[in-house]
């Protein structure tokens, strides 16, 4: 099973993680502070780092960028509400997902299954993908909801394609924008804005009350859970 | 030089008055005299010569009336030497034979002199009256101008530009302080020397109300003016006049009806100031007890219930059924994310109350956020029914979609508050006047008409006591923050159909200024 670090300062986040993280059997490995953090993400070799971006000794996002330069891990960002500008930083300096404090357990697990399902480059290989009643099959670029097909032009189907693969976990409008439209194209959300609601009206997802793309405002979309 | 030098004009008059001046009035009356001497002569045919002295007469009035007594004075001896020359006999020659002309030119001499004087003194008081309607109005103006402005800072600036651009030279305003003088405002304002600064200090010392003193062993003309509003000493004044042009009586008066009414604006401000520091104080005092209170009150309670579930879950023969367990959990969660979501109320109002909300706007929609709001609250709403009313054509809004979702939270948040399980509560979106015009109605008890405007106050409750709903008090506070800051407005109405219940109306601008 995974191997878990989590870098926080304050001892009963800690304690109430890995409770969670050992009852969802993950193994943990603790660090108090930014200058640990660095050091543990060497010699504990772990999957993923839970990482608060409020440390006693140094910048969160200092960590995030000395940690990413010498491994290739994914890193859960905890962050609190009014720390916007903060949140956004940490995702372009390679932080793939979030959660903001204070979170549930259900919220926290999903996003570390979200990360973890990535692991040894899987999802370059996946071609198909089921998410609920949803079938996408990248060869045939056909998606069917309930059996039904729906159509999609092309553009359309490759941010589905895109979202889905990572159902649970965070797309950010600049990973979409490029992902789909390319690098040149990375700042023109109203792209993304127009096309999330042409597949949303092809889902049936209603944008107020959503079940299949989840808003994180200003930030980016979140595809449904598998 | 070391100051500006102003053209030697004043408000009373224009022309220095030298030595040159006094001398051209003597001129002056001596040319009268003489013309009135030809003129005598031309009319020697016509009247007896006793009646010629009548015409002297006129030209000494004529001369007291226009130079004053001096000149006065030298056309009555002219007069005198004229009209013995002329026409007393022996013409010609200043002798005199008669005795009786002798009386009359003494007569005359005499006359004239007390004629002259008085004509002289009418003219000193009609000048003098004329003077002072030029000082009163003036002063007026100079009312006018220092009572426009607003602040202590304003009153000074404008009343030491006026009074430099009326004497001349340059003027400035100073406040004691404990050991030295702060410079309110100054005009034209060389500035004063360490020693310069000490003689002014101590000249201030012993300067009396309502009166100008030159300023001792200074190289320039410096005055001094105390501005004093009943026993207080508001400030000193320091005129600067024209090296050309010193200043006269009628200037110090002026001087010192300026320096009274200087003294009453800037009373006037001082109060002013005064009175809106107590105002603030007494805000900032009553949201300091309203904060400690919604800490001690409603920052508690839910700690309470965390507590005790916690305590509860921690004894296994308290909490023996799944069923109870998770009950307590339920309460632990919800009332931690109650407690969050005022921490947040209390962050949003600083930084509201310290200006630093600047909204980061993008292309949003407003489906979205509702969506997201949705997200938030859906502990709260699953025992709601929320129904969402969007035109499907709503063009994107460009706002910060986190300040806007913060926004929504705690108008819906209210709206869950106040009313029942099981109610209804909707959002109803539409574009009327190139705006978009939002309404969040709910089914609650509803707030009275005249409280409508003021449930948007920084901790307004309607129904303040203990029996209150857990709250800060600010989210509707907040609420109306971010619209604002958003160009955009939101206030409460009651429900049209006679239903109890509230309508929140949040208008948003849909052309965004660009700043």
């Amino acid at each position: 099973m995974a191997h878990i670090l989590i870098v926080d300062d304050e001892d009963q986040i800690r304690k109430f993680l890995r409770i969670t993280l050992e009852a969802a059997d993950y193994t943990v490995a603790e660090a108090a502070n930014g200058k640990e953090g660095i050091t543990k993400a060497s010699t504990t070799a772990p999957d993923l780092m839970v990482l608060d971006l409020g440390l006693p000794d140094m910048d969160g996002k200092r960590v995030l960028a000395t940690v990413r330069e010498n491994h290739d891990l994914p890193v859960l960002v905890l962050s609190v509400r009014s720390d916007e500008v903060q949140k956004v930083e940490a995702l372009d300096l390679g932080a793939q997902d979030y959660v903001t404090k204070p979170f549930g357990t259900r919220e926290l697990l999903a996003r570390i299954r979200g990360l973890l399902r990535d692991r040894g480059g899987e999802r370059a290989s996946i071609t198909q993908l089921e998410i609920r009643g949803l079938a996408l099959n990248l060869p045939e670029r056909t998606a069917l909801l309930e059996k039904a097909s729906i159509s999609l032009t092309p553009k359309e189907f490759d941010l589905l394609w895109l979202l889905a693969s990572y159902s649970g976990r965070l797309v950010t409008q600049r990973m979409a924008l490029e992902r789909v439209w390319g690098p040149a194209h990375a700042e023109d959300s109203q792209y993304l804005r127009i096309f999330i609601k042409q597949l949303r009206a092809k889902l049936g997802d209603d944008a107020t009350d959503p079940t299949w793309i989840f808003t994180e405002p200003g930030i980016g979309y979140r595809f449904r859970e598998g | 030089m070391l100051y500006p030098l102003n053209t030697p004009a004043r408000w009373h008059r224009s022309l220095p008055r030298g030595h040159g001046i006094r001398l051209l009035a003597y001129l002056a009356a001596a040319l009268v005299m003489a013309g009135i001497t030809s003129i005598a002569r031309g009319l020697e045919a016509l009247l007896p010569p006793g009646e010629l002295s009548l015409i002297f007469m006129t030209g000494v009035i004529i001369v007291a009336s226009l130079f004053g007594p001096g000149p006065s004075m030298l056309a009555s001896l002219l007069g005198v030497l004229g009209y013995n020359f002329y026409f007393t006999e022996p013409r010609l020659t200043l002798r005199v034979i008669q005795e009786t002309d002798l009386v009359t030119l003494g007569l005359f001499l005499l006359v004239s002199i007390v004629t002259g004087t008085l004509a002289a003194r009418l003219r000193a008081r009609a000048a003098a009256l004329h003077r002072s309607h030029k000082r009163v109005s003036f002063l007026h103006g100079f009312t006018r101008q220092i009572a426009a402005a607003g602040t202590t800072q304003e009153v000074a600036q404008a009343a030491v530009e006026k009074i430099a651009g009326t004497f001349g030279g340059g003027a400035a305003l100073f406040r004691k302080t404990g050991g030295g003088a702060d410079l309110l405002a100054s005009e034209a304002w060389p500035g004063l020397g360490p020693a310069e600064r000490k003689k002014a200090l101590e000249l201030l010392d012993h300067l009396g109300a309502g009166t100008v003193e030159p300023f001792p062993q200074s190289q320039m003309p410096w005055h001094m003016a105390r501005v004093v509003a009943g026993n207080e000493t508001m400030a000193a004044l320091a005129v600067l006049s024209n090296e050309e042009l010193p200043l006269d009586e009628e200037d110090r008066k002026l001087l010192v009806a300026m320096a009274d009414q200087l003294a009453l604006a800037l009373k006037r401000t001082e109060l002013n100031a005064s009175l809106e520091a107590a105002r603030l104080t007494a805000e900032t005092e009553r949201l300091r007890s309203a904060l400690l209170s919604s800490v001690s009150h409603d920052l508690r309670t839910p700690l309470v219930s965390i507590i005790g579930a916690a305590s509860v879950l921690a004894e296994p023969q308290l909490a023996h059924t799944p069923e109870a367990r998770q009950a307590l959990a339920d309460t632990i969660r919800e009332e931690g994310e109650r407690l969050d979501r005022y921490i947040q109320n209390l962050l949003d109002m600083t930084r509201l109350s310290h200006g630093a909300l600047v909204p980061r706007r993008r292309a949003c929609d407003l489906s979205e956020i509702i969506g997201s709001v949705r997200q938030r609250l859906r502990h709260n709403l699953t025992r709601y029914r929320l129904r969402v009313d969007l035109p499907d054509d709503l063009p994107a809004i460009k706002v910060d979609p986190i300040l806007m979702e913060q926004a929504f939270v705690n108008v819906l948040d209210n709206a869950v508050k106040y009313s029942d399980a099981g109610s209804e509560i909707t959002i109803r979106a539409e574009i009327s006047d190139g705006g978009l015009h939002i309404e969040v109605g709910d089914h609650g008890q509803g707030i009275p008409a005249d409280a409508r405007g003021q449930v948007f106050e920084m901790f307004y409750r309607v129904n303040a006591g203990d029996s209150q709903k857990a709250g800060t008090g600010l989210g509707l506070a907040i609420a109306r923050g971010i619209l604002e800051a958003h160009g955009g407005s939101i206030r409460a109405e009651g429900v049209s159909t006679g239903e109890s219940g509230t309508v929140m109306v949040l208008e948003l601008p849909l052309v965004v200024k660009e700043d």
